[in-house]
């Protein structure tokens, strides 16, 4: 269906204009689901009966007038991790593989309210803990682009399904990067939200200080509208932060004139090699010619960063694995185990150091790159996509799953927002990107610059 | 810090995995605490981060 084809934002409006039924949109994105799974391995669970079901309501409410909000019949798919009460759950893992939850995630509920369809549940690393999507259990997602390469993770099956055109858009989880690999090595938009900004209850923990939630799509516009609905204070969420939401998609008027945006050499470029060098520098001067100014800026301790990031991620992921790494280790993957087990050996003082370090670091983060800035622009994964060859055998293993979260994972120890965004193809023919950064709760700035992109260039509408 | 795992956590790792998992935390638990040492005022705590979030 050539509907599955729009973007998001599109296919919504197209919708409401009685162009297409959500009966249909739904059904297409069922078959294209069920026709990419063999090939791409994106899909968890499907609900194929409730999906159509929900559709055809849709359908009725549309008639009736009584459209319920801005994704009113769009089909969308989301990571494995988010609970669905009366559903299985798994994670990715084979230790979750029979839970049913007994409550819905809060954002979930926030989309179904705003009427969109969910059609199922995308696969993902076990447990969240793979930036390739890396999963023994049920097998590896692929990248739609060539199914050779990994898609990015740990959002692996919604950077696949949403790429591979099965879905329009999709809620992912980023702890260290894992909304945002699967967006640069897929060609999609994906925000990391500012750090409280989406409620969290209702999605599987990994980090309770790292975890966000944020959607995957193909536009900037997409993000917006899903943002809208997602963001904003929840009762079930203490953490979520009551800050106002912005009418992000309001904002999105193509105008970045006198934006000023940093530009960090050191330590981000360092990887980097020159084919994806020169599409970072195409999209600079995308965005100089839409009247923004583009200046260096300058780098903090992104090894210290890092460090503390690890500390945070690996203590609390550890904490909640705990009695599962002492009673069922058997039933982790090696690559995921011993990536939770260093947690164990580090004292409450090294953690509690961590956290309390968080602030002054964080500030200094910004005082340094966003100094005199609107937004930072980074590289997004700074290495060509791997196959899955290379990033689960050979010597190098460790090295390319640790380039993959160079630019990104010290972004979450530092809480600020960041929007990937497809800026064209590395040498291989495959996806690569940029991120924009910005300071707390500035989403509407990085919205904005994106969509100011993607309306002087096409990459976010190319297709695998 | 060998025997953390086995008698603080109660989690039994083989040998090679014991051994992987301090040669990561090791670095880690150093470059740490040399970055409280030099950074850490007597006041900071946890909460600070979140006022650097809502700081307009």
């Amino acid at each position: 269906m050539k509907a599955l084809e729009l973007s998001l934002a599109e296919a919504a409006d197209g919708l409401a204009r009685g162009e297409f039924s959500s009966v249909d949109l739904t059904s297409a994105a069922i078959a294209r689901l069920q026709e990419v799974q063999p090939k791409v391995n994106c899909l968890a669970r499907l609900d194929e009966g409730d999906a159509l079901k929900k559709a055809e309501s849709a359908d009725r409410e549309r008639k009736q007038g009584k459209a319920r909000g801005a994704l009113h019949g769009v089909p969308l798919a989301h990571k494995d991790l988010f609970y669905v009460r009366g559903k299985v759950v798994a994670c990715g893992s084979k230790i979750r593989r029979d839970f049913v939850p007994d409550t819905t995630a809060t954002v979930l509920e926030r989309l179904d309210a705003a009427g969109a369809i969910n059609v199922g549940a995308l696969h993902m690393a076990e447990f969240a803990m793979s930036p390739t999507g890396y999963n023994e259990h049920y097998g590896h997602c692929r990248n739609p682009w060539n199914t050779d390469h990994v898609p990015g993770g740990s959002s692996s099956g919604s950077g696949a399904a949403v790429a591979a055109r099965a879905v329009f858009g999709s809620l992912g989880t980023d702890t260290g990067g894992s909304i945002r690999h699967p967006a640069s090595m897929c060609g999609l938009t994906g925000l990391k939200p500012t750090t409280t900004r989406v409620s969290r209850a209702g999605a599987m923990p990994l980090s309770f200080s790292l975890d966000c939630v944020g959607p995957l799509a193909r536009t900037a516009r997409d993000c917006a509208r899903i943002m809208e609905v997602i963001a904003g204070a929840d009762p079930l969420d203490p953490t979520a932060s009551s800050e106002p939401v912005p009418r992000y998609e309001a904002g999105l008027d193509g105008n970045v004139r006198g934006l000023k945006i940093g530009v960090a050499r050191d330590y981000f470029y360092d990887p980097v090699p020159p084919e994806i060098a020169k599409r970072l520098d195409e999209s600079l001067a995308a965005l100089r010619s839409l009247g923004a100014q583009i200046v260096e800026v300058g780098v903090p301790d992104m090894a210290l960063i890092n460090t503390l990031m690890h500390v945070l991620m690996t203590v609390e992921g550890a904490t909640i694995h705990r009695k599962w790494l002492a009673t069922r280790r058997d039933d982790y993957s090696d690559q995921v185990r011993s990536r939770f087990e260093p947690g164990l050996f580090y004292p409450a003082t090294r953690y509690l150091e961590a956290l309390s370090l968080r602030a002054s670091v964080a500030r200094e983060f910004v005082d340094t790159v966003l100094k005199g800035v609107d937004v930072l622009h980074l590289p997004a994964v700074p290495i060509p996509v791997p196959t899955i060859d290379e990033s689960t055998t050979g010597p190098n293993v460790s090295r390319t799953i640790g380039l993959i979260g160079h630019c990104m994972r010290g972004l979450n120890y530092v809480g600020l927002p960041s929007i990937g965004v497809p800026a064209g193809f590395d040498g291989r023919k495959m996806p690569t990107g940029f991120q924009l950064v910005g300071r707390p709760f500035t989403e509407a700035t990085l919205l904005r610059a994106a969509d100011a992109y993607q309306r002087v260039t096409d990459w976010h509408k190319r297709k695998p | 810090m060998e025997s953390i795992a086995k008698e603080l956590q109660g989690v039994g790792l083989s040998d090679a995995d014991r051994a992987r998992a301090v040669a990561t935390a090791a670095p880690v638990n150093k470059a740490v605490r040399e970055a409280a040492d030099a950074r850490l005022a007597f006041e900071d705590e946890p909460g600070g981060f979140t006022a650097f979030l809502n700081q307009k």
